[in-house]
Parts: C-alpha cells; sequence; structure tokens
C-alpha cells in the first residue's frame, strides 16, 4: 500500500471491530508484548538507558546532515553506492533504472515499511518485473492481495483457516491450518524465488554512520537470505535511521529487539556496507544504499515534531495503545499504524488529508510509557489537533472543520458567564427529557449526535447542578445559611 | 559530490541549524568508546567466571531452541558433529553432506576419524572454489566458527572473511557452530568490543538460535528462511592456539 490511500477512518475502524479473528489476536498480543515492554523497562539494569539513548537520538539528528555524510563515505570506500533520494519518485526512478541496467526479472524483499511508503513494488512490478515479499507475514498479505496491519506482526488480521485456504489457492498445496505445515509451505516456495532472484531489495533498521554499515534485523532469516544471495542489494533507508557510533547503534538495537518482542536479540542481526570483497565466495556484487527524505527533512525542521524522527520502528506503541488494540492497523491507511502511524503518517503525507488519525487516539499516555526511545507521542497528537483546529499555513493545514470552530468559539462565550451557562443547562435539562430512556440513559440520538451516542449510551445531564446542590446544601444548613448567602451576594 | 546529494544534504542542514547552540560538539557525538574495561573483563575471565557464563549460555540456548553440546576436546567435537549429521533428517537433498567453513579450527577437527560419515560428502568454503555456491545449496549442514558467543542472549558473531562465506549459517537446513570456552563473551557490550577491535569488519553477523517465524496466529515455528535447526558445540578445555587459528583476546 502506497502512504497515503485516502480512506475512510471510520469504515475501517469499524471493520477491524467487526473481525473477530482480528480482536481475539490484538488482545492476545497486547496481553503479552505491550505489558511485557512496559516490565522490562522498568527492570532495566540501567533505569536512566531509555533517556540516555533517546538524548543520543536527538543529538545524532542535530548533526544529521554530517551523520549521513559520513555514513556514505563509510559506505562508498567500501565499493558500495550511495543515492540520495528527494523524494518517493526519486527512489523508485533509481531502483527501476538500475533494475532495467541490469536486467533484473525478479526482487525479493526483506520487510521495509518504506518500501510500502514510496511504492517502489508497484513501480517495478508495472515494468514487468516480479516482486516477491519474502517476510511470512508480508508474503501472505501480499498474495491475499491486502497490506500490513502491524509493523512487527502484518497479517495479524488473518486466521490460519484464511492463511490455508490462501495457500491451497495460491501454493496449490492440500488445505491445511497447522502453522507448521503452512510455514514449510511458504519456506520452499519463497527458497526458489530467494536463491533465484536477481536483486535483493530490504530496509535498514538502524544504519552506523562510525563504521559505514547498515544493520538489518530478522527471526525468520529472509532478509540476510535477500541481503546475501542476489547479485544485487539494494537498501531503503529512512534518513533518520542512523546511529552516530557502534555504540548507540548497540544500545538502540537492544531497545529494539525488546521493546518490539521481548527477544535479548533478534535471531540475525547482520552488518552490511557494501558488496562482496574481492575473493569472497558470496555476498552480492552491487551494494546500493538509497537514503530517502520524502518529507522527513521538513519533520526535522520543526521542533514540536523532530522527536518523531527517534522512531525505531519497534511497534511497542501498537502493542498497548487501546486504539489499535480495537480498531487494528488497518484504519490508519499507511504503512505507519498505531500511535507512531497516528503522528507520522499525516506529517509525511497531509495532516488534514489523515485528519482522523490524531483524533482516533485517547492520548492516555500509554504508548510515551512503552516507547524505547521515551518519544511523547500525545503531545504531538495534541500539536496536530491543534493545527487542525486552527489551521497553520506553515505545514499548509486549514482548519479542519469550521463550523466545530465556531462552535466551540460560541461555547466558550456561554461557559464565560454563569448567568447564560445556568439559563442554558435549564434549556438543554428540558430538551432531553423526551430522549431519556426506561434505564435512565439517551439512547441513540438522530442526526449529528448520533456519532455520540450509536454504540453507547449517555448519561443526562443532572437535575441539579453541583453549584445548585451546594447553594441548596448551604441554605438548608442553618450554621451555613447566612454565611452562605453572604458569600453569595459578595461576589 | 553531486548536485543532488549537495542539496538534500544542504536541506537537512537548514533543517537543523536551530539546534546550533544546543547541540554537542561533532568529535563528542563521534567520540570512540573507550573499550579497555569490557576488554579486560573479557580477556581476564578465569575458569569458574567461565563455567558460569557457560551455564548462562547453555539456559539461554534452551529457550532458543539452540541446541548446546559440551565437548571437552576437538576429537569429542568432530564426534558430536558426526552424531548430528547421522541423526538429523535431510530436508533439500536427498542424502546428508556438509559444508564447512575454511576455518583452521575446522581443519584441526578430526572428522576423518569419524567413520560413520566417511561417504558423507564434505566440502570447504575455499576462496578460489567458484562452485561454493552451489555446493552450499547442496549441503544439508553448514558448519561454522563462532569468532565469540555471547552468554546473556545465547548468541554467536561471526564476521565474514575469506573461505568464511555468509551463506554456509544460512542455506543449509541445518546449521552447526563451533566454539572455544575462551571465546565466551558476557554480554553484548563485551562482544562489540571485539568486534571493534577487528580490523576487517566489513560484514558481520550475530545469530542467536535457527530461523523462526509466529507470524501465523503468533504459533512459534523453527524454520522460517534460515536453518531449521541450530547446535552450538562448545569445545570446553583449552585448544592450542595454532589449531584455533586466532588469538585468545590477550
Ligand atoms: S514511537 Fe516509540 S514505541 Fe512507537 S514504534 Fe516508534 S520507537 Fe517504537
Amino acid at each position: 500500500m502506497k502512504l497515503g490511500q485516502d480512506g475512510d477512518y471510520v469504515a475501517a475502524a469499524r471493520e477491524g471491530m467487526g473481525n473477530p479473528c482480528l480482536q481475539g489476536s490484538l488482545r492476545s498480543l497486547q496481553a503479552r508484548y505491550g505489558k511485557g515492554a512496559l516490565d522490562v523497562w522498568k527492570t532495566l539494569p540501567d533505569p536512566n538507558l531509555r533517556s540516555r539513548v533517546k538524548a543520543r537520538r536527538m543529538q545524532t539528528l542535530a548533526h544529521l546532515d554530517r551523520v549521513l555524510e559520513l555514513l556514505s563515505q563509510g559506505v562508498e570506500a567500501r565499493g558500495g553506492q550511495v543515492f540520495f533520494a528527494d523524494n518517493a519518485e526519486a527512489a523508485n526512478g533509481y531502483i527501476l533504472d538500475l533494475a532495467r541496467k541490469r536486467g533484473v526479472k525478479r526482487v525479493v524483499k526483506g520487510k521495509s515499511m518504506l518500501s510500502a511508503e514510496i511504492g517502489v513494488d508497484a513501480v517495478l512490478e508495472a515494468e514487468g518485473i516480479e516482486v516477491v515479499e519474502t517476510d511470512l507475514g508480508e508474503f501472505i498479505v501480499q498474495i491475499a492481495g491486502s497490506s500490513a496491519s502491524h509493523i512487527i506482526a502484518p497479517c495479524i488480521h488473518m486466521d490460519r483457516r484464511q492463511i490455508g485456504r490462501l495457500f491451497a489457492d495460491k501454493l496449490g498445496i492440500p488445505y491445511s491450518e497447522d502453522p507448521p505445515t503452512l510455514t514449510q509451505a511458504a519456506r520452499k516456495a519463497l527458497r526458489e524465488k530467494l536463491l533465484t532472484a536477481d536483486m535483493g531489495l530490504t530496509g535498514c533498521n538502524i544504519a552506523c554512520a562510525e563504521t559505514g554499515q547498515i544493520s538489518l534485523v530478522s527471526n525468520e532469516g529472509n532478509i540476510r537470505m535477500a541481503s546475501t544471495m542476489p547479485k544485487l542489494h539494494v537498501a531503503l533507508m529512512g534518513m533518520e535511521r542512523v546511529a552516530a557510533t557502534l555504540e548507540d547503534q548497540r544500545e538502540l538495537l537492544q531497545l529494539l529487539t525488546q521493546g518490539a518482542a521481548l527477544q535479548k536479540l533478534s535471531t540475525y542481526v547482520s552488518f552490511v556496507g557494501g558488496p562482496r570483497r574481492k575473493g569472497d565466495p558470496d555476498g552480492p556484487e552491487e551494494f546500493h544504499l538509497v537514503i530517502v527524505d520524502n518529507g522527513r527533512s521538513r519533520i526535522l525542521a520543526d521542533p514540536e515534531f523532530r522527536e518523531v524522527l527517534a522512531c525505531i520502528r519497534c511497534g511497542a506503541c501498537l502493542n498497548i495503545c487501546p486504539v489499535y488494540g480495537r480498531i487494528g492497523g488497518h484504519a490508519y491507511h499507511s504503512p505507519y499504524s498505531g500511535p507512531i502511524g497516528a503522528v507520522v503518517t499525516p506529517l509525511l503525507h497531509g495532516i488534514n488529508r489523515h485528519a482522523d488519525l490524531c483524533k482516533g487516539e485517547t492520548l492516555c499516555g500509554a504508548c510515551r510509557d512503552v516507547c524505547p526511545v521515551e518519544n511523547d507521542l500525545p503531545r504531538m497528537l495534541v500539536a496536530l489537533r491543534c493545527k487542525l483546529a486552527y489551521g497553520d499555513p506553515g505545514w499548509g493545514v486549514r482548519p479542519h472543520n469550521r463550523l466545530e470552530a465556531l462552535g466551540f468559539k460560541i461555547w466558550g462565550r456561554i461557559v464565560g458567564h454563569s448567568r447564560l451557562y445556568a439559563a442554558m443547562l435549564t434549556i438543554a435539562r428540558a430538551l432531553q427529557r423526551p430522549f431519556v430512556g426506561r434505564n435512565g440513559m439517551i439512547g441513540p440520538l438522530p442526526g449529528l449526535k448520533n456519532g455520540w451516542t450509536a454504540g453507547r449510551d449517555l448519561q443526562p445531564m443532572a437535575e441539579q447542578s453541583f453549584r445548585e446542590r451546594w447553594r441548596a446544601r448551604q441554605n438548608n444548613n442553618p450554621a451555613t445559611a447566612d454565611n452562605s448567602r453572604e458569600t453569595r451576594h459578595g461576589r | 559530490m553531486d548536485d543532488k546529494r549537495t542539496a538534500f544534504l544542504d536541506r537537512v542542514r537548514m533543517a537543523v541549524q536551530d539546534s546550533e547552540e544546543t547541540r554537542i560538539a561533532w568529535s563528542e557525538l563521534l567520540a570512540p568508546c573507550d573499550d579497555s574495561a569490557r576488554l579486560n573483563a573479557f580477556a581476564q575471565r578465569g575458569p569458574d567466571e567461565q563455567q558460569i557464563l557457560l551455564q548462562t549460555l547453555v539456559e539461554q540456548a534452551s529457550l532458543l531452541h539452540l541446541q548446546t553440546h559440551l565437548c571437552p576436546t576437538l576429537d569429542q567435537a568432530a564426534q558430536c558433529i558426526a552424531e548430528i549429521t547421522l541423526t538429523s533428517a535431510t530436508e533439500f537433498t536427498a542424502e546428508p553432506a556438509l559444508i564447512l567453513h575454511d576455518h583452521p579450527l575446522l581443519r584441526a577437527l578430526p572428522l576423518h576419524a569419524q567413520a560413520a560419515i566417511n561417504h558423507t560428502p564434505r566440502h570447504w568454503t575455499g576462496n578460489r572454489d567458484p562452485e561454493v555456491r552451489n555446493r552450499t545449496l547442496a549441503a544439508s549442514i553448514g558448519v561454522t566458527v563462532a569468532d565469540w558467543a555471547i552468554a546473556e542472549s545465547a548468541t554467536i558473531v561471526q564476521m565474514t572473511r575469506p573461505g568464511q562465506p555468509r551463506s554456509t549459517s544460512l542455506v543449509p537446513s541445518i546449521h552447526i557452530a563451533v566454539l572455544l570456552l575462551s571465546h565466551l563473551t558476557a554480554n553484548l557490550a563485551e562482544a562489540y568490543a571485539l568486534v571493534r577491535r577487528e580490523q576487517n569488519c566489513d560484514s558481520w553477523t550475530l545469530i542467536s538460535g535457527p530461523s523462526k517465524t509466529a507470524d501465523i496466529e503468533a504459533v512459534m515455528v523453527h524454520g522460517a528462511h534460515g536453518p531449521k535447526a541450530m547446535h552450538l558445540v562448545v569445545v570446553t578445555e583449552p585448544v592450542n592456539d595454532a589449531h584455533a587459528g586466532f588469538a585468545v583476546a590477550s
């Protein structure tokens, strides 16, 4: 899926909530990993690790130009090539051009969200090049014609029966709903592809400027395969995904694997930064690192949002978010879902266009607590809402809902005048009466109010406000009656 | 530097110019890591401490389906490899076949004394052999040497070197890594210190157990795209360094 496909947030959210398989998976995912990551942070031998790493991350971003230069020098010294892509088109153009020149017929991919962000698959496929996802989850969503719904667990919205039918249909194997059997079938099919592809296209988890390398993390081994067996290895890297030193990389790596899946380390972590050396019997003959901006420099330039570039895409915030935990990933209409998606998708692809995302989150703060680099996502969600409310020419944001803005303006006036407010309360109480049901609650309302009441009952307004009750109480109590009257008159 | 790159980096520079006052110096950002304490801890670890680390390694490995085999001598290590060869099912090949890193330690393993696998094809990943790729594809078991291992996470560290390619630990269905106990580190930080000390770290890999996936309903399955099974053969008694082919840290 290309980033920024417009879609209906509410409809997709509803669909997610109505998918029992997704609901079950989300429940167990969140019960295990979200809470688990919080526990890991609580018991870190070095309680300052996360804040220290975050500080280094921010310092690295403050020097990002030089850090990227150093990284590219390291890669080039080893005979690798580095391409700086301003945007998706430039990155896709470079990769397509390379594929054409080398006569590439088949590309195997390691998991890369950036590749989905720039939509490189479609560009290659339009040229008649076969593009195969090799991460099992990504492969499943690819052949299902679906899209990833979790950063780490892409096919969490599908159950074994759906996958069984899919494999029977697409891989021609007898129907099975046994995960090992299904995995084995994919292993066989994908091994063929991995060993015969002309190009491996991977992402980059954390590059290291000091050593001039990228590091790639996986459990399946597909990324090692894709970066070792084909003649060409192209790595796509968001320009912020770089650590200054190897020591920084180590600390980030440990936070990444623990935050993502409570693992001390993932099964494979490989460091590469160039083609095979002379005489090496394997490894790619060419290595290309494509460093992509695609809207990131704009985020970098805004101190309010720069922090989001510290993200290492571990997915921990998805594993704890109560909103993501109900609606799943598809409602975000982006390869980046959950709280991180709610911040980064609008910033990369239009705040108005993705206005629903920041409004959908509850600002409960759980994502901030669990984030290995302590990203204050709730703060940024509020900042986005603020831009939507008042508009922001710098970001090209127009006020999202003028009617709503007007409503709040009027509301602001009313609550500033106590008599007016009291009068409004009286009217509202009278108006609500016909809608209060037998259970003493307000049921579904027609029109605009439906959004508030379709899925839940509303508590009606109390017959007496707190101030009215207080006053009545004071008046009925001889000891305070005079006093309260005085206070009232004194105001 | 081409114009595009200059423009790209200029844009980044402009974006961060506001941090001029708050940012630390470039030299501080890139300050070299002082590894002396970690290297000392590694070099001066006594036998008792090593045994404790070994214990941790074995425990952690079992959590990852990484099978550990403690072999006092090279003879026993060779025997262990023979047993694994004989008892493991093949997957992509009809008969078992070994591909081994061209490493002095493996060359010193008396595999020839293992009559039971005398007829099992054995190939070395020599640099000059143009057939290495095909031989690797035809092998059911890849045998490598772990430069170091990390006890806390049951991880091996493998540097890509001439004659020691990456695919040996990746493409065959079974991976056997041989480790000298003296090359066992406590944690990732220590291992990174050792890597930094190396001259040639153009390509290196950390491996913690067999390949795995939990993408289908979160059910853990071993054997996704890499090896289905991984064995770590730990040679626990000191080995002559000439055999080991690499100096034990001093
Ligand atoms: S914002 Fe934090 S928790 Fe969320 S994916 Fe990024 S690093 Fe992980």
